[in-house]
Parts: structure tokens; C-alpha cells; sequence
């Protein structure tokens, strides 16, 4: 008995030994909390060994939840990439940091307020406003995009590209449009399908109730009215990352999704040599995002954190990382960097001759959206904003009436 | 009484097999992928589970894949760790608790029933709460630590469950023997008891640990500051580009040692029974 | 063997730490509104309650309870036939048949899960829109928790006293009738704790849910999972307490039924030494 005891302990300590030398960590770890699919996995490695040390990094699905991970820290996360939404919330919370802006040493993060794209620098300066003015040495916008519907252009599908086009998120609500069944998938965040709901109606995504106005809370009409119109869209699938994929595989014909979340998609069946048979729509009334690196105020390395943000603000790491995730660049100088390279005769996916292969120029013209994500003519674009708890509780609350 | 079974009852015993073999293939489906997915060049294709060519690379990743090695490298430390703790706790728990009086006895079992029979999701909330509590003292407490209470938690009750009764069968004669032979107790609880108890000590750490490496909702909520398990890598990350294929590579290998051990384990079982009946 | 009553001690102390604590951190939580567990914003409300008048809360748990009672129910109709058959046959190595059927639960279950979602997705099935229904989720949850039905009974039957069921042959009573009147009312202490470790896991997970259900399933599990995830400790305590009375309500109905059970065996057995002496 003592023997057994004795080799099962020592076999335990022997493989607790091993384990922690293959999962050493230098001292200097980064925690860093993104949405999945979100970064180039090797600029986390570049960034490991430029500045010696580990990045540690966890994902998640929704907006909500990167704030709850936040809040409730039971991770100090060094840097989290959230929504717009959540971090004005974050902010108003004093749950982020001031970023480093000042140091010398950082020369891309101290240049935040000339280096992001026009279009989004003024829906900034709209958006995160508050009485001391715009906070944005709080945030480093990481990509930014609009609200879409990826759909499918198969034989057979064509109403719903014509539905889109003229009718917008209406698209998604009335099933009246189309002359045979379609399969329409929904993001599985609770805020967003009110939102897109909302803007199907032409309305302002934040509106608490019909009048137009803001509340702490949704009236019970406005509920209810939700309740029974998203009940009698009757979604196909609530879901997040697979959405995209469901589309590309034509398991749905159409889903509600950001824009990123398409190129992503195309750039994967490029890959895989597949026939693209999808396209995707920003309606004319749409909502804008923009997710932003921050440091939370849990932080325990804020050192580290502000060199990853300066590492991913350099033009060259940016262009990189967006070309490895395809989102829409919040950078003027990446956004130059494309053009330049698509004058250049550079290719998106694939080389001269091989198959599939598509010119930067060409991708660029076909998706106009991708430089610029409110290209074309908009009647509204909107931004989502903070909303409180009780908000939130409402609006999971109408999602769950649906199942 | 020998009788010759008649084509009726070879029929019954035909439809029988064919039963259980129904039953356990249902079982073997998502295995039967899994394997499948760990040779498959494309098992992460947009296309689920199309053939994209034979190769070995999934196996390399478990390898090389940082994410994945380290979401089983945890997960073994969590589980191999709580494993022994708990049977360590379960056993000393067990023998206290025989020898409570009756009514002390009763309200033991019934605290004990409780990890065992409350949902595994408000017993995963329930110690993220009470670690929250720590969390201004202790701020990265989350992690190891939080994940080992709280697999020591629910597995002490089924190692309990399989000692308690063996120790009611336990002689205790012959620990009284010793005593009286001036063998201190504590020794004589050494010498005497606990060896009697290891099989069932043994069957008590095996459920545990089975239990503990395929937990998923209870890591779910009390993960931390980059301490995961293998189950919440594959939970969050199914849907992703970058989901390893490797995870199913890793799945693959463990059941073919296992199913090797079995076999192993039964020829070798099979040859004594033979050696057996051949005396 | 009294002198070791203190050893129960530390194990009190660490249930009363990790089940009885949280019930009353809950219970305080319940009436603090506040974002997450920032304690130092948390105003007194019963808002809480108030959300408690939600119908999609009773919706889910009757779907959770409707989920689980038809796995649980599945469960039984093929797991019980196959540890019957299993224990009753005459293979010489019925062990390695069990080991047979374990082998699928060392394949981690979340994997089995994306498994069978991969399959579920792919072309030829995707056609037959077998995902996102609440059959779906059951034959899902039915496969992974099967050997949670199988083992309790089959270890049940096996100990059971074959000559018990020889006497009844031997007087001549019909093998069905033995069947209903002496195997299956002694197998049902089996049948119990399979029935609760299946239902458990049933009704309050929210993995398969999830993905199985592709968000369209909604079970109390996913309620109590999203409620948390966006930060309302608050209404989430009161859940988590909701859902553990209700399955402690589900487990005593269980339970009950099992002592009634084994009052009717107490008697069935000292009827049947009644027989043996007037043999």
C-alpha cells in the first residue's frame, strides 16, 4: 500500500514537472481576450518572440460576453478587443485603462488621432463623446465594418438577392417576399436580433418603443411586437460562426451576420477551390461597428499591453493582420498599402496562373465594401449604443420566447 | 440437465446479439468520425467531413498546436491531481464517517448526496461564486486552482460511494486484534483497514478520473487566466478556421491505446481461464 | 474504530464551504441588483422575482423536463435490454464486452457531440433538416449518456442471486413471469441511479442544446448559461436556486419511487425464504 501510494505520488509529481516545463511561461504573459477567427495567429507568434514573452488567448461569441469576461475578471485579461457598445460601457464603468499615448516609445499609438480612416474618425467623434469630450486614448479601433446579410446566389435564390437590394433587413422579416420557402439564419446574440429588427422596420436600432424614444428599458409594446414578429420570421438557425459557412454551403440561403464575416468566408472557399456561390448586401439602413483594442483595469501588465496595441497599430502588422482575417482596415495607411499593392498587379488569393486565383484589383472592385464598408449611397447608418442591463435582460428575454 | 438448443432459441440468441450490436454501434458512430476526421486532410474544410486526402499532419498538431497541447496538458494535471486528492479525501472522509453515531451518520449521507445530485451547472456557478468572493484577495485565483476544488468536489462522493460499503464489510475484528497486540491504531488502520480497502479504492479513482477528464460544465465556469481543459478548447473553438484537427488526432490515438489495452487485458484474461479449465 | 469520527470533520467543513455557502451567497444575491459582482454598486431590489413571472423561464424548464424524460426513457428501453442481455448471456468474457461498450466514453463528449453535429451538416443529411429540433438533441443526448444507463443495471443483475431465479424456474413459473415478478423489481435499484445520472445531465446541459439545436432548442441549462454570460448575477442566482429545487423535487419523486420499490422487494424476499423452507 505505502509502495503504491509512493509510485502513484511520485509519477504524479514527475508528470506535474514535465507538464509545467512544456507549458513554461516566461514571466511575461499577455492575456489577451478576442472574438474567435478575430487575429493572424502568426503575429502572435512574431509579437511573442520580438518582445519575449507568451500571449495567452482566450475567445468568445458575443459582445455581451467579452464584457462579462471583463467584469466579472475572473481572468486579468492585459487586452481585450470589444465592440463599440461595450466599450463606451466599459468606459462609463471605469473598467478600461488610459492607454500609453504619450510614450515615445510608441510612436504608432501616439499618432491615434490622424492615423484612422476618415469615415470611421467622424462616426467616432459622433459615437464616444462624453462630457470631457471624446475619450479616444481609451481605445484603438482594430477593424471596423457594417452589419450585412451574407446570401446565396445559387439557381433559385435569386429573390432573395432582389429582396435585399430593394427591401434591406426586410429581407429577413417578410416572408412574403419570396415565392417558395427560404432558409434564413440569425446571429444568436440577443441585442443584435432586436436590432436587426428595428432596422428592418426603418427604425433607429435603439430605440426603447415606437415614439422613438431612449429608455432604460423596451415598453411592453414594443416587447411585444418583437415577440410576435421575430416569431413569425420563424429563423431557420440561430448560431454564430457557422452561420457564414451554413450560407457558403447553401444549407441556408441567406443569414445576418457583420461584414467581415463574408470575406472571411470567401477567402476559405478560395482556399478550398469551391465556386463562390454567395455575395453579400449592406442594406441602405444599416448600423456601423467597430471593435477596438483596450486594456481593462484589471490589467497586471500594462506595459506589455500597450506594446501589443502599438505592435498591431503598425501599418505593416495591420495590413497583415487584415489580410489574414478580412475585416475592413481601420488604418488610412493600410488602406493605401491595398491600393498600392492592387496598382501593383498583387493578387488576393493565388498566384498568375494557378486556379481560382483572384486579382487585388478585382477584389477590390467586385467588393467595394471592403475599403470602404458604407460605400454607396445610405439612407441611415446608426450605431448600436450602451444599453443597461435591465435592456439587455429584455431583449434575451424575447429571444428565449422564441424557442 | 444438457439440452441441444433448438433453431428457435439460436434464433432468439442471433436477435439478441444483433441487439446489443445495434445498441453499441450507435455508441461507435461518433467515433467511427472522429477516427475518420484524424486521417482526413480536410477535416476542417467549410464542407463537413468531406475527404480531402489521406495524412499524418493531425497528429503532428497535437504535437505542435499550442492551444490544443496545452488545453490537454491541462486538462490531465486538473484531473490526475483531483483524482488523487479526492481519493486520498474520499477514503479518510469514509472512515470517519463509519464511525459516526447513527443520526450524525444520516447527516452526512445526505450532505454527501447533494455535489452528486445537484445539476453540474449550479455547481459550477455555485463555485464561481464563492471564488469571486477570493477574487479582490486572490486575483488570479481562477484556473488551476478553481478548477481542482471544484473536480475534487464532485469526484470525492463517487470515490465515497465505492469505499463506504466495503468498509461496512470490512472485519473490524481483526483491527480490534491488533490493537489489543499493542499495534497503535493509527498503524493498525495502516496495516489493517486501508489495505483491505484498495479495490475498491482503486474502482472509486478510475470512475473519478473518467468523470473528471470529460467534464465540460464545471470547467466551463470555473476556467481562469488561460487554465482550460480539453473539453472547453474543443467547446470554443468547433465553430473556428483555426480548430485543430489535431482534437480529433489526440481522440483518435487514446482510443486506439485503450481499445489495445482491452485487448490486451482480455487475451491475457482469456489464456488464464483457459489454464484454468485445462487444470 | 470510533477514535476516527474526527476524520469526517474536514470533509463536513468542506461541504459546508462549498454547498451550504453558495445557497446563501445566492440567496443574498438574489435581492442585490448589480452589474456582474461589483458589490460595491449593488442597490436592494426584488427585481429579480419580478423576472421570475417570465413565461420562456417555465417554457424552458418544460422543454428541459420533456428532453430529459424521453432520453431518460430511450436510455432505459435500450440499455436495459443490453445489460440484461449481457449479464444473462453465456459469453465467456462478458468483461471485455463491457469494456467494448466503455470505449466510446473515453472519446471526450464534446468531440462525440461535434461529431455527430458534422455529420448532421453534412450534404446528404443536411437535407433531412435533422438539426435544430428537440429529436435531434435527444438522440444526441440519448448516445452520450447510454453507458450512464447500461452500467448501474448491468452491476445490478450481476450480483443478483441467480438461484433466486432458478427456484422460480424450477417451480415451474413462466420466464416472463419471472422476469416481471422477481429480475426486474430487484434490478430497479439500478434502474434508479441510471435514471438519475441520466436524467441530471439531461435536463440541465447546454452543450448539445446548443449546438445540436443550432440555438433553436432552448433548455433551462441555456437559459441559466445566457443569463449568467450577460452579467445578471442577480436574476441568475435566483435561477440557479429555481433549477436546483426543481431537479431535487425531480430526484425525490425518484427516489421515493425506488423505497417503495424496496419495501416490495423486502417483501418479495422474505417471501421467497418462505418458499425455500416449505422446500
Amino acid at each position: 500500500m505505502k509502495k503504491a501510494f509512493i509510485i502513484v505520488f511520485s509519477a504524479l509529481i514527475a508528470f506535474t514537472v514535465f507538464a509545467t516545463t512544456v507549458l513554461a511561461t516566461p514571466s511575461n504573459i499577455l492575456y489577451l481576450l478576442n472574438w474567435g477567427e478575430y487575429i493572424d495567429m502568426s503575429l502572435l507568434a512574431e509579437f511573442e518572440s520580438t518582445y519575449h514573452c507568451q500571449v495567452v488567448l482566450e475567445t468568445v461569441t458575443s459582445s455581451e460576453a467579452m464584457y462579462q469576461k471583463i467584469a466579472a475578471s475572473t481572468t486579468s485579461y492585459d487586452v481585450a478587443i470589444p465592440g463599440d457598445y461595450t466599450v463606451a460601457e466599459l468606459h462609463e464603468e471605469g473598467l478600461i485603462r488610459r492607454l500609453d499615448v504619450n510614450n515615445p516609445d510608441l510612436p504608432y499609438l501616439g499618432a491615434y488621432k490622424t492615423s484612422f480612416s476618415d469615415d470611421l474618425s467622424s462616426l467616432i467623434y459622433e459615437y464616444m463623446k462624453d462630457e470631457d469630450g471624446v475619450y479616444n486614448d481609451y481605445f484603438m479601433p482594430y477593424f471596423w465594418g457594417a452589419y450585412c446579410a451574407i446570401y446565396g446566389t445559387r439557381p433559385g435564390e435569386e429573390e432573395v438577392e432582389a429582396a435585399l437590394k430593394e427591401k434591406g433587413f426586410e429581407a429577413f422579416y417578410n416572408r412574403g417576399l419570396y415565392s417558395s420557402p427560404k432558409k434564413i439564419g440569425m446571429y444568436d446574440t440577443a441585442r443584435w436580433i432586436l436590432a436587426s429588427y428595428l432596422l428592418s422596420q426603418g427604425l433607429d436600432p435603439n430605440i426603447t418603443d415606437r415614439d422613438g424614444s431612449k429608455d432604460d428599458d423596451l415598453s411592453p409594446a414594443m416587447v411585444e411586437e418583437a415577440k410576435s414578429k421575430l416569431k413569425e420570421a420563424h429563423f431557420d438557425e440561430f448560431g454564430n460562426d457557422q452561420l457564414k459557412r451554413n450560407v457558403a454551403t447553401g444549407s441556408l440561403d441567406m443569414c445576418f451576420t457583420q461584414l467581415g464575416d463574408f470575406f472571411d468566408t470567401l477567402f476559405l472557399s478560395l482556399e478550398e477551390g469551391k465556386d463562390i456561390e454567395f455575395n453579400v448586401a449592406v442594406p441602405k439602413a444599416t448600423a456601423a461597428f467597430f471593435d477596438s483594442m483596450v486594456i481593462p483595469s484589471t490589467c497586471q501588465n500594462y506595459s506589455l499591453a500597450n506594446k501589443f496595441i502599438n505592435f498591431m497599430l503598425n501599418p505593416e502588422k495591420a495590413y497583415q493582420n487584415a489580410k489574414a482575417i478580412g475585416y475592413s482596415p481601420t488604418l488610412k495607411s493600410v488602406v493605401e498599402l491595398y491600393k498600392e499593392d492592387a496598382r501593383k498587379g498583387a493578387y488576393y488569393f493565388g498566384e498568375e496562373d494557378s486556379k481560382g486565383s483572384l486579382l487585388l484589383s478585382d477584389f477590390l472592385s467586385r467588393y467595394p465594401v471592403y475599403l470602404d464598408p458604407l460605400a454607396g449611397k445610405k439612407d441611415a447608418v446608426y450605431m448600436l449604443e450602451p444599453k443597461s442591463i435591465r435592456y439587455l435582460t429584455t431583449c434575451e428575454t424575447i429571444f428565449n420566447s422564441l424557442a | 440437465m444438457i439440452e441441444k438448443p433448438s433453431i428457435w432459441q439460436n434464433v432468439a440468441t442471433l436477435l439478441r446479439a444483433f441487439f446489443v450490436i445495434a445498441v453499441v454501434s450507435l455508441m461507435y458512430i461518433p467515433v467511427v468520425i472522429i477516427i475518420y476526421q484524424s486521417f482526413n486532410a480536410g477535416a476542417n474544410s467549410i464542407s463537413p467531413l468531406t475527404w480531402g486526402g489521406f495524412t499524418w499532419d493531425n497528429f503532428s498538431e497535437i504535437f505542435t498546436n499550442r492551444q490544443l497541447y496545452t488545453s490537454i496538458l491541462d486538462s490531465l494535471l486538473v484531473s490526475l491531481w483531483a483524482t488523487f486528492i479526492a481519493t486520498i479525501f474520499g477514503l479518510f472522509a469514509s472512515i470517519g464517517i463509519h464511525a459516526l453515531t447513527k443520526k450524525a451518520r444520516k447527516a452526512m449521507d445526505f450532505l454527501n448526496q447533494i455535489p452528486m445530485l445537484n445539476s453540474e451547472i449550479v455547481t459550477g456557478i455555485s463555485i464561481m461564486l464563492i471564488f469571486s468572493l477570493l477574487r479582490p484577495i486572490f486575483p488570479k485565483v481562477f484556473g488551476f486552482v478553481t478548477m481542482l476544488v471544484a473536480h475534487v468536489f464532485f469526484m470525492v462522493p463517487y470515490v465515497i460511494l465505492m469505499v463506504l460499503p466495503k468498509l461496512e464489510q470490512t472485519d473490524e475484528s481483526l483491527f480490534e486484534a491488533a490493537t489489543d497486540l499493542g499495534c497503535p491504531p493509527y498503524k493498525s488502520l495502516f496495516k489493517v483497514i486501508i489495505p483491505s480497502l484498495s479495490t475498491a479504492l482503486l474502482t472509486g479513482a478510475f470512475l473519478a478520473f473518467t468523470l473528471s477528464i470529460d467534464d465540460f460544465v464545471i470547467s466551463f465556469y470555473t476556467q481562469g487566466n488561460g487554465f482550460s481543459n480539453f473539453s472547453n478548447y474543443v467547446y470554443a473553438s468547433y465553430t473556428k478556421k483555426n480548430f485543430s484537427a489535431g482534437s480529433y488526432a489526440f481522440n483518435a490515438l487514446l482510443t486506439f491505446a485503450t481499445l489495445g489495452i482491452v485487448l490486451f487485458a482480455g487475451i491475457k484474461m482469456g489464456k488464464k481461464k483457459n489454464k484454468k479449465e485445462g487444470k | 474504530m470510533k477514535r476516527f469520527k474526527w476524520l469526517s470533520f474536514p470533509y463536513f467543513v468542506w461541504l459546508i464551504l462549498l454547498v451550504i455557502t453558495p445557497i446563501f451567497v445566492m440567496l443574498a444575491m438574489t435581492f442585490l441588483s448589480m452589474n456582474g459582482m461589483s458589490f460595491s454598486k449593488a442597490v436592494w431590489s426584488v427585481d429579480s422575482y419580478a423576472r421570475m413571472g417570465d413565461p420562456a423561464i417555465y417554457k424552458a424548464l418544460w422543454n428541459s423536463l420533456v428532453v430529459a424524460f424521453f432520453t431518460v426513457l430511450i436510455c432505459f428501453a435500450l440499455g436495459y435490454p443490453v445489460a440484461y442481455i449481457i449479464s444473462f448471456s453465456k459469453l465467456r468474457n462478458k468483461m471485455l464486452v463491457l469494456l467494448v461498450m466503455i470505449l466510446p466514453m473515453w472519446s471526450n463528449s464534446m468531440l462525440r457531440i461535434v461529431s455527430w453535429l458534422r455529420l448532421f451538416s453534412t450534404d446528404g443529411l443536411a437535407a433531412l433538416h435533422l438539426l435544430g429540433s428537440n429529436e435531434a438533441v435527444i438522440f444526441v443526448t440519448v448516445t452520450t449518456y447510454l453507458p450512464f444507463m447500461i452500467f448501474p443495471i448491468y452491476t445490478v443483475l450481476e450480483k443478483m442471486d441467480r438461484s433466486l431465479l432458478e427456484a422460480s424456474r424450477d417451480l415451474g413459473v413462466p420466464a416472463w413471469k419471472t422476469f416481471l415478478k422477481v429480475t426486474f423489481p430487484l434490478s430497479l435499484g439500478g434502474v434508479s441511479s441510471g435514471v438519475i445520472m441520466v436524467f441530471l445531465p439531461a435536463a440541465t446541459g447546454f452543450a448539445i442544446s446548443q449546438t445540436i439545436g443550432q440555438g433553436k432548442v432552448r433548455l433551462i441549462g441555456n437559459l441559466l448559461q445566457s443569463v449568467f454570460e450577460k452579467n445578471n448575477y442577480n436574476f441568475g442566482s435566483l435561477l440557479s436556486i429555481f433549477v436546483s429545487l426543481c431537479i431535487i423535487l425531480a430526484i425525490l419523486l425518484i427516489i421515493g419511487l425506488n423505497s417503495l420499490v424496496k419495501k416490495a422487494k423486502a417483501k418479495l424476499a422474505s417471501s421467497s425464504l418462505n418458499k425455500g423452507g416449505n422446500l
